[in-house]
Parts: C-alpha cells; sequence; structure tokens
C-alpha cells in the first residue's frame, strides 16, 4: 500500500478526471441523450467529489453504470451548491429515468427536489439526510446514534467510566451527519454523568482546516486546563488527528475518537497512541443497496419499498484496524 | 547675472530644429524650434494644444519625431526613450509625478541605480551623505531621513530637483511647477530655480501664469498651432503682447463687457463662520458677477465650499432669494435650493473622467433626466445636445470620455453639468486654472452670458487680473474675513493686492 | 497620544525627531491594540496566558501563519497582492509529502517543492509583470489551478506517513522551543533585512510607491516586481513544507485560512506605522494579534464562531483607530 507512483497516480488521476468531465461514462450506448434511445438514463451528482469518499463515490457510481448499461450524467458540485444545482435541473430537463444523489444534503438541493418531483424522476442517495425525507425514493445512511454509541463505548471502557470524565466534543455544524451524532454524543456524554470540556460541542469553521483547528483548540485548552482532558470525542478523522496530536505534545493521556476510518486514523490507531477508535461506514455495501434499488426500477419500475434505511457501522479499535479497508483507499 | 552667464553659453545646452510629429494623421507639432542656453531659464507658452506637451515629450525621449533635429550642445543626439534623453542630462519634472512617498527623502534623491551600494546591500550613510551634499546645492534643509510622502509639496519638488542634480541633470523641464504651491513657497521655489540658472542649468519652464513668467525668465518661446512662431528676451516683451501672440488676437478681446447687475437680492449671507472663515457677511444679486479673493489659505476656496453645503461651518445663516437653508444643509439640499458648485479640482472633484460627457451630465441632473426611478434615454441626449450646443464644447460626439477632452472642453462639460439645473447662484473656484487662454475667453463670456439671464455667478480668482476683468463687483479675503470690497471698474491690482495683504485702505 | 498632547517647546522645531522605535511604538492603535489583548488575556487568566507554555504555544501557532504573511508583505510592498500564497504553500507540502511517499529521501523532496513554490511565483510575477494582468486576476487564477494541481498530487487523499526526520522539521524541538518558531524568526529577520538594507529591497518599495518615477530613474520594474512575486512564492513554500511536517501528513487545502489572514496581517502591519506602507516589523505585530486572539479566545472557552466575529472586529477597531491618528496630524 506504501508502494505507490506519486506522479503516475497524479497522471491516472487526471485522466479519470478528464473521463468524467468529458460527461459520459463511455458506457455501451456512448452518447449522451438521444430522443428514441430507449437506455436507462441516470443523473448522478455530489457536491463531495472533492473528498476521497467523493471521489471513490464518481469512480465507483461511473463503473456501476458501465457494468448495467446506463447511461449516466455524472455531475460534480465542487461544494458549490450555485454551480452544481443549475447543472442537475438542466440535465433533469433534458430527460431521465432516475437520479443519484451521493453524499449531498437535502438541505442544500431544494430546487434539484422540486425540479425531480414536477418531471416525476425518482430520486435514489446515499448519505443524504440523516432522518426520513420525501424527497428521496430512498435514501440509505449510517445510523448516527450507532457511531455515537460505538466511539463513547471505546471511551467508557478505556477510561473504566464515563461518571466525572472530562470529556471535549468536536463537532462542525454545517455536515448533517457530524453535527447529528455530535449531538447524540454530546447527550450520551451528559446522561452517563461526564464533565463535557468547554461546556459545549466545541466548532470547527472549515473542514479544510479541520486538522489544524482541531489541533489549536485542544493545545489551547490543555495550556489553560492543564490535566484537564480524559477524552476528546471528535465528529471526523481529519480534526481528531488533529487533537490527538495536540495531546500527545501536550503530553497528556487523553484519548481520541473519530470517525469515517481513514487509512491515516487506521494507522493512528494501530501505533497505540492517543487515538483510541474511529468507525468505518460500509460505503461500498450501501452502494451495492442502492443500485440493486436502481436496477429493480430499471427492470420494472418498483421503487423501494422503504425510503429511509440508516445501516449499522463497526467500530473500529487496534483490535480490527488492521482488517478494515480504509474509506480513503475504497476505490 | 543670468544675463552674463548667457553670454557665456553661446551654444545652446539643448536645441530642437524643425521638429514635426503627428498622430493620427494630424500634426501635433510642424516644424517647431526650441533653443535653450545653459544658465537661463525658457519659458515655453502657449495655449492647450499648441503643442508645448509634444514638445517636451520629444526633447524627453517620450516621443520619437518624425522629423527634424535635437542637438544636446552643439552635438546631435537621438532620444530612443526617456531613459537615454536621462542620461543625457535633460530631465523633465511633472507636478504629480515628482516622488516617491513610501521611501525616505535621501532614497528619493539618489533612487535606483545611484543608490551607493555594496554587494546589494544599501550603504546608508554614503547614501545620506551623498543626498546632503545635493540638497545643499538647493540650500535646502529637508531631513533625510522623512518618508517624501510626509513633505509639503514645495520640498517635495525640492527633492526632485536634487535628484535632477544628482542624475547630473543639465536641461530641466519644468512643467507648471508653482500649480500647488503656496505664494510663499513659490517664492522659494524661484529662489532655488535662480540660484540653479546660476550654477549653468538650462530651465524649460512650462506655465500658464504669466506674471509668474515674468517675474522668472530671461526668454519666452511662443508656441500656436504646432509651430513655434516667437522666441525673444523677456525684458523686451509685455504680456499683452504674449497674450496676443498666444492667441492671435489682442488681450483685449479677452474679457466681454461687463452686464448691469439687477438690484434683487440672490443670496445674503450672515455672520458665517466656519473653519478657517471668520463672520463672514454680503449679498450678492440677480446678474451679477460676484468675484472672491485673497492668498492662498485665507479662506477664499473655504467660504465657497461652506456656501456649496460641501463643508460644515460653525454660525450663521445663508439665505438663497427667498428661502433660508438649513444650517449645513449639505451638498444635495444646497443645490435644490438653487446654488451651485464648480469645483476648482475638476478632474478629482468635477468629472468622472473615464465616464462619457453624456453620462457626467446626466449624473448631476439624475431626477431631471428620470421619471418613476427609471432613467429616460431621451431625456439625457436632449440635455447633453442642448449644454454642449450652449457651451460649445469641441468633442466628437457626447459619448467620448470626459478624460480625452481638453482641460477648457473638460471645465465646459462641468458647466454644463451644472447649468442643466438652472441654477440662480453658480459657485466657481477658479474658473480658468489650467486652461488656454483662448478658451479662457470663451469661459469669461460663458459667465457673462449667464449674468444676463439673471444668473447670480460668485466666482473665486488667485488671479487679480482675472478677478477685475470678468466681475462686477470684487470681495478680497484675508485670514478669514473680507478685508475689503470694491467695484471693478474702480479697482486696480494694487487695491486689491493691499486688501489681500489685510491692509486697510483709506 | 503622548506625541500630540506635547507642546513642542521653542527649541525643538516641529520636524519630528524621535528614535525609530519610540516612533513605532506610538504610532499607531495596531501597538496598542496587541498590547490591551495581551494585557486583557493575562488579566483574564494570569496564571495561564504567559506561562512558557502558553507562549510557546502561541509562537508555534502562528510559525507558519508568520512565513506566509512575510511572503505577501513582499509583494504588499511593491504594491500587489498574491491571493495564490495559501494555495501554493499546500501544493509544495503536497508535492514534498508525494514524493517522500514514492522513496525521493527527504531533501531532495524539499527542494523540489521549494522549486514548485518557486515556479508558482515565477508564473504569478510573469503574468503581472510581463504580460500585464492585474494581481487581482492573475493570482486568482492561479490560486486556483494551483489548487486543483494539489487535489491531483494528492488525489483527493491526506498523505501522511511522512519520514521521521522530515516531520521533525515540524514538530522537533531546540532547547525546548518548536522548530518552525526558529525557522518563522530566522527568515523573518532575513526578509526584514533583505526590505531595508538591500538595494532590491529599497527598489520594491520605490516600485510599490510610484511606478512612473522609479521606470525613469533606471529601476526595472518588471524584473522588480517578477522577483518579489517569486520570492513569495518561494517563501510560502517554505511555510507549507513546515506545515506538513507539523501536522505530519499534506493535504490540497490545508492551510487555505492562511490566506486570509495573511492578507489581514499586513494590513494590520500597515498601520503600524505612519507612512501605511507594508513593512515587516507591522506584519509580524498583525500575526501576533491575530495569533494572541485565537489562543486567548481559546483558553477563555469562547465558541470560534464569536471568535471569528471578534476578529474581524479587532481589526476594523485597529485599523480606525490608526487612521483616526494619521488625520489628526
Amino acid at each position: 500500500m506504501r508502494r505507490r507512483n506519486g506522479w503516475g497516480a497524479t497522471v491516472a488521476a487526471a485522466a479519470v478526471l478528464t473521463t468524467v468531465l468529458a460527461g459520459c461514462g463511455s458506457g455501451d450506448s456512448g452518447g449522451s441523450g438521444g430522443g428514441g434511445d430507449d437506455s436507462f438514463k441516470v443523473i448522478a451528482f455530489t457536491s463531495g467529489n472533492q473528498t476521497p469518499i467523493g471521489a471513490w463515490w464518481v469512480k465507483a457510481v461511473t463503473q456501476t453504470a458501465k457494468d448495467n448499461g446506463w447511461d449516466l450524467k455524472m455531475i460534480q458540485g465542487d461544494f458549490d451548491f450555485q454551480k452544481m444545482n443549475p447543472q442537475v435541473e438542466s440535465a433533469i430537463g433534458q430527460g431521465a429515468d432516475a437520479i443519484f444523489d451521493g453524499y449531498t444534503d437535502v438541505a442544500s438541493i431544494g430546487s434539484i427536489v422540486t425540479a425531480a418531483k414536477d418531471a416525476d424522476i425518482p430520486i435514489f442517495a446515499m448519505d443524504s439526510a440523516t432522518k426520513p425525507s420525501d424527497a428521496f425514493a430512498v435514501n440509505i445512511t449510517t445510523d448516527q446514534q450507532a457511531i455515537a454509541d460505538g466511539t463513547l463505548k471505546e471511551i467508557e471502557t478505556s477510561l473504566g467510566t464515563l461518571q466525572g470524565k472530562n470529556v471535549m466534543v468536536i463537532g462542525h455544524d454545517p455536515h448533517p451527519g457530524i453535527r447529528l451524532r455530535s449531538e447524540l454524543a454530546l447527550e450520551d456524554l451528559k446522561a452517563a454523568g461526564a464533565n463535557i470540556a468547554g461546556g459545549d460541542v466545541q466548532k470547527v469553521k472549515s473542514p479544510a482546516t479541520g486538522r489544524t483547528e482541531a489541533l489549536a483548540l485542544v493545545t489551547d485548552y490543555l495550556s489553560a486546563h492543564p490535566n484537564g482532558l480524559d477524552a476528546v470525542w471528535v465528529g471526523w478523522d481529519d480534526a481528531a488527528l488533529g487533537a490527538s496530536q495536540a495531546i500527545t505534545e501536550a503530553g497528556s493521556t487523553a484519548k481520541v475518537t473519530g470517525c469515517d476510518a481513514t487509512s491515516e486514523a487506521l494507522a493512528q490507531i494501530q501505533s497505540g497512541g492517543a487515538f483510541l477508535a474511529t468507525v468505518n461506514q460500509p460505503w461500498p455495501e450501501i452502494l451495492d443497496t442502492v443500485t440493486q434499488d436502481l436496477t429493480t426500477f430499471q427492470k420494472d419500475g418498483t421503487l423501494p419499498s422503504e425510503n429511509f434505511q440508516a445501516v449499522d457501522v463497526t467500530v473500529v479499535d487496534a483490535a480490527n484496524a488492521s482488517t478494515i479497508t480504509p474509506s480513503d483507499k475504497l476505490g | 547675472m543670468s544675463t552674463a552667464f548667457a553670454a557665456t553659453g553661446t551654444v545652446p545646452a539643448l536645441e530642437a530644429v524643425g521638429i514635426s510629429k503627428h498622430f493620427d494623421g494630424v500634426f501635433a507639432l510642424n516644424g517647431a524650434q526650441l533653443s535653450v542656453r545653459p544658465g537661463e531659464i525658457h519659458a515655453l507658452l502657449g495655449e492647450n494644444g499648441a503643442g508645448k506637451s509634444t514638445l517636451v515629450k520629444v526633447l524627453t525621449g517620450v516621443h520619437t519625431p518624425d522629423s527634424g533635429r535635437i542637438l544636446r550642445s552643439g552635438e546631435e543626439v537621438e532620444f530612443a526613450n526617456v531613459r537615454v534623453a536621462h542620461h543625457a542630462g535633460i530631465v523633465a519634472l511633472y507636478q504629480e509625478l515628482s516622488i516617491i512617498p513610501t521611501i525616505s527623502v535621501a532614497e528619493n534623491i539618489l533612487l535606483g541605480e545611484q543608490t551607493p551600494s555594496r554587494g546589494g546591500v544599501v550603504q546608508w550613510s554614503r547614501l545620506r551623505r551623498r543626498a546632503q551634499e545635493q540638497l545643499d546645492k538647493l540650500h535646502q534643509k529637508i531631513p533625510l531621513r522623512q518618508l517624501a510622502g510626509e513633505l509639503s509639496p514645495v520640498q517635495q519638488t525640492m527633492v526632485s530637483f536634487a535628484r535632477a542634480l544628482a542624475n547630473d541633470a543639465q536641461v530641466l523641464i519644468l512643467d507648471e511647477p508653482t500649480a500647488s504651491l503656496t505664494d510663499t513657497e513659490i517664492t522659494e521655489l524661484f529662489a532655488v530655480l535662480r540660484s540653479l540658472r546660476a550654477s549653468g542649468v538650462a530651465i524649460v519652464y512650462v506655465s500658464h501664469r504669466l506674471e509668474e513668467v515674468f517675474e522668472l525668465c530671461d526668454r519666452i518661446t511662443i508656441m500656436r498651432n504646432g509651430e513655434t512662431v516667437l522666441t525673444k528676451d523677456v525684458a523686451d516683451s509685455t504680456i499683452d503682447e504674449v497674450i496676443s501672440t498666444m492667441v492671435g488676437r489682442s488681450p483685449g478681446e479677452l474679457f466681454p463687457d461687463r452686464g448691469t447687475a439687477t438690484s434683487t437680492v440672490a443670496l445674503t449671507v450672515e455672520g458665517l463662520s466656519g473653519r478657517r472663515v471668520q463672520d463672514v457677511s454680503f449679498t450678492a444679486h440677480r446678474g451679477e458677477v460676484l468675484g472672491i479673493g485673497g492668498l492662498a489659505g485665507s479662506g477664499r476656496s473655504e467660504l465657497l465650499r461652506i456656501l456649496a453645503g460641501a463643508q460644515k461651518h460653525v454660525s450663521g445663516t445663508i439665505t438663497v432669494g427667498e428661502t433660508r437653508l438649513p444650517h449645513s444643509a449639505g451638498v444635495a439640499r444646497t443645490l435644490d435650493a438653487g446654488m451651485a458648485l464648480v469645483p476648482e479640482e475638476r478632474r478629482s472633484q468635477g468629472v468622472i473622467l473615464s465616464a462619457t460627457i453624456q453620462d457626467n451630465i446626466a449624473l448631476a441632473n439624475i431626477a431631471t433626466v428620470s421619471a418613476l426611478g427609471m432613467v429616460s434615454g431621451g431625456r439625457i441626449a436632449d440635455i447633453t445636445r442642448r449644454g454642449m450646443a450652449d457651451l460649445q464644447v469641441k468633442a466628437r460626439s457626447p459619448h467620448q470620455p470626459v478624460g480625452e477632452l481638453s482641460g477648457g472642453n473638460q471645465q465646459k462639460v462641468v458647466l454644463a453639468k451644472m447649468l442643466a439645473r438652472n441654477p440662480a447662484v453658480l459657485l466657481m473656484d477658479e474658473p480658468t486654472r489650467g486652461i488656454d487662454v483662448g478658451t479662457k475667453a470663451e469661459i469669461y463670456r460663458l459667465i457673462r452670458r449667464l449674468a444676463a439671464t439673471g444668473t447670480t455667478v460668485i466666482a473665486v480668482s488667485s488671479e487679480l487680473p482675472e478677478l477685475i476683468g470678468m466681475s462686477d463687483r470684487v470681495l478680497i479675503m484675508h485670514e478669514g474675513r473680507i478685508s475689503g470690497e470694491a467695484r471693478s471698474e474702480d479697482a486696480d491690482e494694487e487695491l486689491l493686492l493691499a486688501y489681500c495683504y489685510g491692509k486697510a485702505v483709506s | 497620544m503622548t506625541t500630540t498632547t506635547t507642546p513642542p517647546t521653542a527649541a525643538e522645531v516641529p520636524v519630528q525627531k524621535r528614535t525609530s522605535i519610540g516612533k513605532f511604538l506610538v504610532q499607531g492603535g495596531t501597538t496598542i491594540a496587541l498590547i490591551a489583548l495581551v494585557l486583557f488575556f493575562f488579566a483574564m487568566r494570569p496564571d495561564v496566558f504567559l506561562t512558557f507554555t502558553n507562549v510557546r504555544n502561541i509562537l508555534f501557532q502562528v510559525s507558519i501563519l508568520a512565513i506566509i504573511s512575510g511572503a505577501q508583505t513582499l509583494v504588499m510592498v511593491v504594491g500587489d497582492f498574491d491571493l495564490s500564497l495559501a494555495a501554493t504553500s499546500s501544493l509544495a507540502g503536497s508535492v514534498a509529502a508525494s514524493l517522500m511517499l514514492d522513496g525521493t529521501s527527504t531533501l531532495p523532496a524539499i527542494l523540489v517543492a521549494l522549486v514548485v513554490g518557486l515556479g508558482v511565483g515565477l508564473a504569478n510575477g510573469f503574468l503581472v509583470a510581463y504580460v500585464g494582468l492585474s494581481a487581482f486576476v492573475a493570482t486568482l487564477a492561479t490560486m486556483t489551478s494551483v489548487t486543483g494541481l494539489a487535489y491531483l498530487v494528492t488525489e483527493g487523499t491526506t498523505l501522511f506517513d511522512l519520514p521521521a526526520g522530515f516531520d521533525s522539521l515540524g514538530q522537533g524541538r531546540v532547547l525546548n522551543i518548536p522548530v518552525p518558531v526558529y525557522i518563522a524568526i530566522g527568515l523573518s529577520v532575513v526578509l526584514w533585512g533583505l526590505l531595508r538594507f538591500t538595494t532590491t529591497g529599497r527598489k520594491w518599495y520605490a516600485i510599490g510607491g510610484n511606478v512612473e518615477v522609479s521606470r525613469l530613474s533606471g529601476i526595472n520594474v518588471q524584473r522588480g516586481r517578477l522577483l518579489a512575486f517569486t520570492a513569495a512564492g518561494l517563501i510560502s513554500a517554505v511555510g507549507g513544507i513546515l506545515l506538513a511536517a507539523r501536522l505530519g501528513s499534506a493535504s490540497a487545502v490545508q492551510g487555505s485560512d492562511n490566506l486570509l489572514f495573511s492578507v489581514a496581517a499586513v494590513f494590520l502591519g500597515m498601520t503600524v506605522i505612519r507612512s501605511g506602507r507594508a513593512n515587516l516589523v507591522g506584519t509580524m505585530v498583525g500575526v501576533a494579534i491575530i495569533g494572541v486572539m485565537s489562543n486567548g479566545l481559546n483558553i477563555l472557552g469562547v465558541n470560534s464562531y464569536v471568535q471569528q466575529v471578534v476578529t474581524g472586529l479587532i481589526i476594523i477597531a485597529a485599523v480606525t483607530l490608526s487612521s483616526v491618528r494619521t488625520r489628526e496630524r
């Protein structure tokens, strides 16, 4: 896994991007949009294509489309809804059979949902809302409560108890999943009798600088409250890595948990430092399920019976870290 | 003493022979001549558009001439660019381009390649010593470590002289060097220019201020229509001769006949006080041209700004016709009351240079040209056409950017803009500053025409002959107060100057 | 305040005669704001704020911002600004990390990353000085492309598991002080000397002050601007490499907040001296304000959203205070 060729990979990534940007997944049907074409037309979009998981999703969906002979239009939003939404809507205007939303929250795509409803095109989604929503024919996501429960259990096991322990919770509100699981963790911690460091969820402003922000936040907190932390619960791995570095540098014995199972977090967990556990979310399996729903719809027009599904997750600690495929190495 | 030096310098320091230059098929210079001796101050005069600035640009390497020769101390030279001319000792100093505000005085004097350095490191002590030497030559005491941007305008001019000396400049070309200087500063500048002359530097002095030219210069060259029409000693010439040569007609025609002011009061000012203005009271009548004079800093411009609502005042009242303006009414309400200002700084306050004539005029009359919040293109075109025709603005079309027009025509656009509002009282600050003599006459005629239609014109001017020539009545200010008043047919420059210095005249 | 209230005695004539240090101290509200902030946080948490550990934390936290801001200062001295600096630093960090993961040893990887930064700076300088694009347009465009390149180099992931020797550049300590602090101080001193003592630096100031006069005085304006942008690119690469070493990882967007903070620091610094020009000492005061604010508010447990609002307000307050002082003169 370490043996990788940086420049080669760069060229490969460029090639993939070029293919994707060309607008068609080079499926069997070849052309996009002809009126009399009876191929199954799918519009897929994600705003998170610049994240590793988003990039994996783009590749995986492109491959799935090829395998199933879909006429795929892939739209990548670069976190820019002002750019992405009109593109998706104009694609809807040209006609499609189904829409596939990857990792784009329902709150950000109101106009797309309306356009799809008007055109009577169902939206199949993964990780696009934390609650059931009429916007989607189906939305499969991970169980946020299970994520909070699993990580807190790891902390409790490590500390012996949560009662009277000082725990910091670090979240990022604009991400609905992180926001929900941070709030759940906060409530559970309070219920278990832990002291919340800083009194509330500590908020990171930008995911881009999540690691440096968490690093400064925890460093400064430990500076103001030496030995004031027993654990730091973080909503995602990148920021958790910053928190863990701060703890190591300050010589604290506090433990950190994250979420996402990135390769870097897995390596940290295996090295036995401050980083205690993370959570693996089964994206490939979820993708398979959504694909299944799509092909069923393609065959006989049947929509899934349930429009929301929250699947269970795997807590990853030193015991099983070596068996997990990191989320940034899915593709 | 200058003539003694000039006698020894028989070979001209710089000579231009038969220079021609055309742009887009139009001749800007047509066989122009100029010969400047070492140790003389040589005035280069002419109306705007006569070719002065093009000739200066040819002499400093900005433009290459189509034909003609340039001789530097008798040797023919070719200036491919500004730096070549610079190396030949020819330096032009423009007011706005004289210094670099963000670095010290010493560095300004020894800029760029002149800065003493060893191994890429500036040698500060040598830098300061050599800069001081240059300042000493000019008898200037300016702190070397101070940032040039913090100096007064005249000090900045001195620093640019010092830099010219450091560059071993033998020919200095000055373009309107006194434009932003006070009277005492001008005196200081002249002293320095005279000492430079005594040391053998040839100075070309471009100015519209003829009084200064006659005070300072040794010889004059007058240009008209791209040709050199006259070169002679100042001692053998008169201002009248110069003006008539520049304009091509006699100066008597410069000022139109006075009109007859009515007795209806158009503006009443009582006990007005504010920054630089102390307890000023006066009235002005319909159809009257009232001139306001005074030395720089006497408060004349501030008075005008207070009247226009552009500057707040402390106490006193302003009444336009029957309407008493609220205290510190502001520009918009003053305009509504019928009083409009044509500011002095035309380029920064009067017009938007990048906008077209039509847009400039529309902007000031946005209420007139719009209905229900929508701007009417037809009405704009209408008032623009009328304004341009009235004022004889010389432009290709109403859609030409104002920045492309000559100074005189820019001033006409400012006027057109204000006149479209039909103001009862028109305030003008230095209405002819930076405008050539020919256009000046047009502006004076226009002022007179406005007065004839009942408008009251209140004009501030620093030139006494202008005050007397264009006004019906003159007020002079001294240290914020009105120090004297005269009907212009009874006034002469001597009397007004006495008022300017605050002397009571019985 | 002190200068204006003391009436000049007859003996000392108006020209301000003050040592540059004294002048510097009384100049702007900005320095006062920094001192006030330090005193405020010290008063709030006397047991924590000025302890060795916390001061070291602050220095560590601002060291990379200080380097990027130093680079921004150079460009702003010539009267331009560079929007691509933070992106360039991320790219340099990513390139170094990627090469090291490929098996390139540390030193060559760092050198290549520095050359990449130099190259981006050169491109910016060429576009601005020779092609004649506005700095805003040119560096906005390179920022976009450079960020894209960084995504390509990192494949959108976070590169980690860098050699220990490399990580120690960012995490190691000498005399109990982190290495980046020394590098930031060293670079700042070099840049200060460059701007103050070398002909290159003085030419940059001349260009920034008045392009026309500079040109007429034989200064090669185009080359000066090219050089300033190039130097800024190179220095920002140093910052990016250090950030990667400090975090032990590199991503395409890490440190992206350094762009706005660096511009803010230089602007704050411009208010420190009377002439209002970009200057290195002032920039470091600006960096210190930003660092002290962030650390102090964290220590007081202030919500990070509130912190952001307060940071903006402090910048406005400092700039307003010093512009009021300028007007009084």
